[in-house]
């Protein structure tokens, strides 16, 4: 081969090893990143020492074999660096650039230094051999912990490479006869070599960064497919919560049901015996009448109660007059309160306090919240609870506090925990679960014992405009 | 007759017919139950709470009369009707009935336990509401009349002397004049005068009759 013929050769592997990184640039333009960068930057100075090698002439001789070695120290070191970026263990930028010029010192000192011509021989190739086990090491592990061909391309081409610099050291040092000659017949062979590790490593590259796009396409796929399933289920718990809720207090709404029923039957059964026996004139059929119409009303307000706490488990969303589900639920559970002789006392502000959510669901927290309370001061003689509605600049504090005999430690620090519950007949949801709704809502579910006895929950929300956001 | 006078004697009319103290904490109920009483000739006082009721009893009034009862409903926030039913059964025996919408067995056999005569499911139909107040005015009227009989059989034998009251016994023993005699110190003619007195002050028309009502008063 003449100097001419490898020079071109040269040449069009640096053209090659150029158009490469260039290709990695633009198919992997949407998933730039330090690593990537790093590595066309590898490629690009090995092109550029194989351009110098290519063209002697461009730099002066005394500049010229310094500056293609280091080009090509830096390369290697670059492309280690950035499958190192990939593993999350790169090594600190300042190292690699103390490294490259103590490479470059060590090669000077080499040339000027009499009598080291088989060190200065060896050094080029021994470096080039560790750092390509570098790389091999490095590809190897990522093929292996990613599962990639991609990397194990790569990891293949480079320990060719490195096979051939163990093949130039072996004639270097071992006392053979024509080593110098060896070396150049073999240069064929590193051209083909190099051109195979570039194409290698290069298209490995891209499939690894195309393999791990994809892979990360899919983890988000399938945490956003687990994200809407959770909320799904978070839904559905809430209903399931919501429709026991009203288990719970279906006891007493049967009651409310039967006395307006009672109340209609007695007056039109007054009615048909009464006409039946002529004994009725206008003015009484019309008072039994009246009265009948009234219960219907009364009835149709339970019912209508009924059906607005039992509803499809998606939420809607809208502003929502905190007041106003509280006064709902107080009498949803008055019978309850009723018939425990529980007093209340509600103290809201006056202002409206409306915050951005999905009124069912924070009217089942409130529920729940009542419940509790109502339970807690069945264990005691004097019973009441204080619910005092204020607002903040940005927050609405809606505060039921229980005359009960208050909380445990542990028992606080559990509560609101999943299927924990001190009931006997509790799921132990209904805490957690108002506790997620008010998450869900940006909101938060304070439980505490109050100064001067008794359990507290505070159920904080954001107000409506104040960044309440939706679930 | 000036209208005061005419529903005076209106309510006297239906209080001849049966008194029915209502009470329930629900007002619609109290109006509907009662029209439907009034209708059927029945006076009806309503009460929405049983201490009102119960506080009411304390002042003693007289009200026409006539057969009483009671209907109750157990669920009421102050005072529930089981524990009301227990306090009124303290004061005197007019017939209780209960009734409920959603009570258990328990309920029941507490209320029945406690001498209820019914215990009514709400909502009730009128013909079952009307037959248990028939039963427990009917009730009401053979209670107040054993106390009447009851009452005026003591006042009668308060009115017999120690003597006669000692024949009255031996007699009702069904024991004869001369043993009677013996046994009391008494000459026969003395025991058949004192038998004859007994007789005239028990209103007994005969020996027969006066061994019956002693025997009722379990002497």
């Amino acid at each position: 081969m003449t100097g001419q013929e490898s020079g071109i050769s040269y040449l069009s592997l640096g053209l090659i090893n150029l158009l490469l990184p260039l290709l990695i640039w633009v198919v992997l333009a949407r998933l730039r990143s330090r690593v990537v960068a790093l590595w066309c930057l590898g490629s690009l100075l090995g092109a550029g020492s194989l351009f110098l090698v290519g063209r002697p002439g461009v730099l002066p001789g005394r500049i010229f074999d310094s500056a293609s070695n280091l080009m090509d120290f830096m390369s290697m070191l670059c492309i280690i660096q950035a499958l190192r970026l990939d593993q999350k263990v790169p090594w600190r930028f300042r190292w690699l650039a103390v490294a490259s010029l103590g490479y470059l010192l060590l090669y000077e000192f080499t040339r000027q230094a009499q009598g080291y011509l088989t060190l200065r021989m060896a050094l080029v190739p021994f470096v080039a051999l560790i750092l390509l086990l570098q790389v091999v090491g490095w590809a190897w592990l990522i093929a292996r912990r990613q599962q990639s061909v991609s990397a194990l391309a790569i990891a293949g081409a480079h320990l060719l490479l490195a096979g051939n610099m163990v093949y130039i050291l072996a004639n270097l040092l071992l006392p053979r006869s024509g080593a110098l000659a060896c070396t150049r017949q073999s240069s064929g062979l590193m051209d083909m070599l190099g051109l195979l590790a570039a194409l290698a490593g290069d298209v490995g590259f891209i499939g690894l960064a195309l393999e791990r796009s994809l892979h990360q396409w899919q983890e988000a796929a399938a945490g956003e497919a687990r994200l809407e399933e959770r909320q799904i289920l978070g839904n559905q718990l809430a209903h399931l919560d919501r429709q026991r809720g009203f288990g719970l207090v279906a006891a007493s709404l049967a009651h409310e049901l039967n006395q307006p029923l009672t109340a209609i039957l007695a007056s039109a059964q007054a009615a048909q015996r009464g006409t039946a026996a002529n004994r009725l004139n206008p003015a009484q059929s019309l008072e039994l009448l009246d009265k009948i119409i009234i219960n219907v009303r009364r009835l149709s307000m339970i019912t209508g109660r009924i059906r607005s706490f039992i509803r499809p488990a998606e939420p809607h969303l809208g502003p929502v007059d905190l007041e106003q589900i509280t006064r709902e639920m107080l009498e949803m559970v008055a019978p309850d309160l009723q018939r425990q002789d529980v007093r209340v006392a509600f103290a809201a502000g006056g202002e409206l306090v409306q915050v951005q959510g999905d009124a069912i669901q924070l009217s089942q927290v409130v529920l729940n919240v009542l419940r509790n309370a109502i339970e807690a001061v069945q264990l005691v003689p004097e019973r009441s609870l204080q619910i005092q509605l204020t607002r903040s600049a940005d927050e609405a504090v809606l505060s039921i506090r229980d005359s009960g005999p208050g909380l445990d430690p542990e028992v606080a620090e559990r509560a609101g925990m999943p299927y924990f519950t001190t009931k006997a007949d509790g799921l132990g949801l209904g805490l957690s679960i108002s506790t997620a709704i008010l998450q869900q809502h940006k909101g938060s579910l304070v439980l505490r014992n109050a100064e001067g006895g008794g359990a507290s929950v505070d159920i904080r929300l954001p107000l409506l405009g104040a960044g309440g956001v939706l679930p | 007759m000036s209208p005061e006078l005419r529903s005076a004697a209106e309510r006297a009319e239906r209080c001849r017919r049966g008194r029915i103290v209502l009470i329930d904490d629900d007002v619609e109920i109290l109006a509907a139950i009662t029209s439907l009483l009034e209708f059927e000739g029945y006076a009806c006082d309503s009460f929405s709470s049983a201490l009102d009721y119960l506080r009411q009893l304390e002042v003693p009034r007289r009200s026409p009369p006539g057969p009483s009862c009671v209907l109750l409903d157990v669920m009421m926030p102050d005072l529930d009707g089981l524990e009301a039913q227990r306090r009124l059964a303290d004061l005197d025996d007019t017939p209780v009935l209960l009734m409920s919408g959603a009570s258990g067995a328990r309920e029941a056999v507490t209320a029945f336990r406690a001498g209820a005569l019914d215990f009514l499911i709400k909502p009730i139909e009128a013909e079952t509401l009307l037959a248990a107040v028939e039963r427990a005015l009917l009730a009401s009227r053979d209670r107040q009349h054993l106390r009447v009989k009851a009452q005026s059989l003591t006042r009668r034998l308060a009115a017999l002397t120690p003597r006669e009251h000692d024949v009255a016994i031996r007699v009702a023993h069904g024991k004869l004049n001369r043993v009677i005699g013996e046994e009391l110190g008494l000459a026969l003619r003395t025991v058949k005068l004192y038998r004859q007195r007994c007789l005239e002050k028990l209103e007994a028309r005969n020996t027969a009759d006066l061994i019956r009502i002693l025997q009722e008063e379990e002497l």
